[in-house]
């Protein structure tokens, strides 16, 4: 090691033990447990992140169905034209 | 941190204010941990803060499964956090004051300059950088425990710290 690198580490090791005594703030834990209190409660916070992950997969699945709609849509607009005309041929 | 894992157990049966013994139990070294990456302790406990929230949710979630150590778990989330804290600083324009007159009840002048000092020595290394040195020379941990911390292998650790030190050698070095 260096002397450059032991002088690296006595200023380290210097700094560590004029800041072993440092904490937060009295009031710390409380402010923690009010914003732990202020989650959903469990059974929804279990619900929330297992929908984020589908996220991705509903909205192709949104997609699809948005696809399939228009077709379908399609297919009855050419099925009813069809039958008009039938209709019109047979009037 | 002593043995956590009874109320780690009931905070993940539903026992919300059994998480106050994991806060009584971790927050001194958390904060501590965040104070002397960013600079400060009102950052630090921003960010512990946030970390713990993390925590609980993956307690409720399931998403910690409970087999890993609780301390070592809260640590990379704080880390994490820190690094994060650390990167948005980097993009933003550096505050003013405020932060040192608001901590001025948290920590004494000695502790406050030396928090000071360590910041700026250690401003201009990457985040992740910075992050790894103070684990390993300033919490004292060991390279492993630190690469379990980090997610990465200990010669990634091992590498961190010489291009840390080698920035710091640098520095010392610049008229």
């Amino acid at each position: 090691m260096s002397q450059d690198d032991a002088d690296i580490d006595v200023r380290l090791a210097r700094l560590a033990d004029a800041t072993a005594e440092l904490r937060p703030r009295a009031d710390f834990t409380s402010r923690v447990m009010q914003r732990i209190e202020a989650q959903p409660a469990g059974v929804l916070v279990a619900l929330q992140l297992p929908a984020r992950r589908f996220f991705p997969i509903s909205m192709l699945a949104a997609a699809l169905a948005l696809l399939w709609a228009v077709s379908v849509d399609r297919q009855l607009d050419e099925a009813m034209a069809t039958s008009d005309d039938m209709e019109l041929a047979a009037w | 941190m002593d043995n956590l894992g009874e109320a780690v157990e009931r905070v993940r049966a539903g026992d919300t204010a059994a998480f106050q013994r994991i806060v009584d139990a971790t927050s001194a070294r958390l904060v501590r941990l965040g104070a002397r990456m960013l600079g400060n302790v009102v950052d630090a406990e921003d960010v512990v803060q946030e970390a713990y929230v993390k925590a609980y949710r993956a307690l409720v979630t399931g998403e910690f499964d409970g087999r890993a150590n609780v301390a070592t778990w809260l640590y990379r989330i704080v880390t994490n956090q820190a690094i994060d804290a650390m990167r948005g600083r980097a993009r933003r324009p550096k505050p003013t004051d405020t932060a040192d007159e608001t901590s001025s009840e948290l920590a004494s002048a000695e502790q406050k300059l030396a928090l000071a000092e360590l910041a700026d020595w250690m401003d201009e290394l990457p985040p992740d950088q910075r992050a790894t040195l103070v684990l390993k020379a300033v919490e004292g941990m060991t390279s492993p425990e630190i690469a379990e911390i980090l997610q990465c292998s200990e010669g990634a650790v091992e590498q961190r710290l010489v291009r840390a030190r080698a920035a710091l050698r640098k520095r010392s070095e610049a008229p």
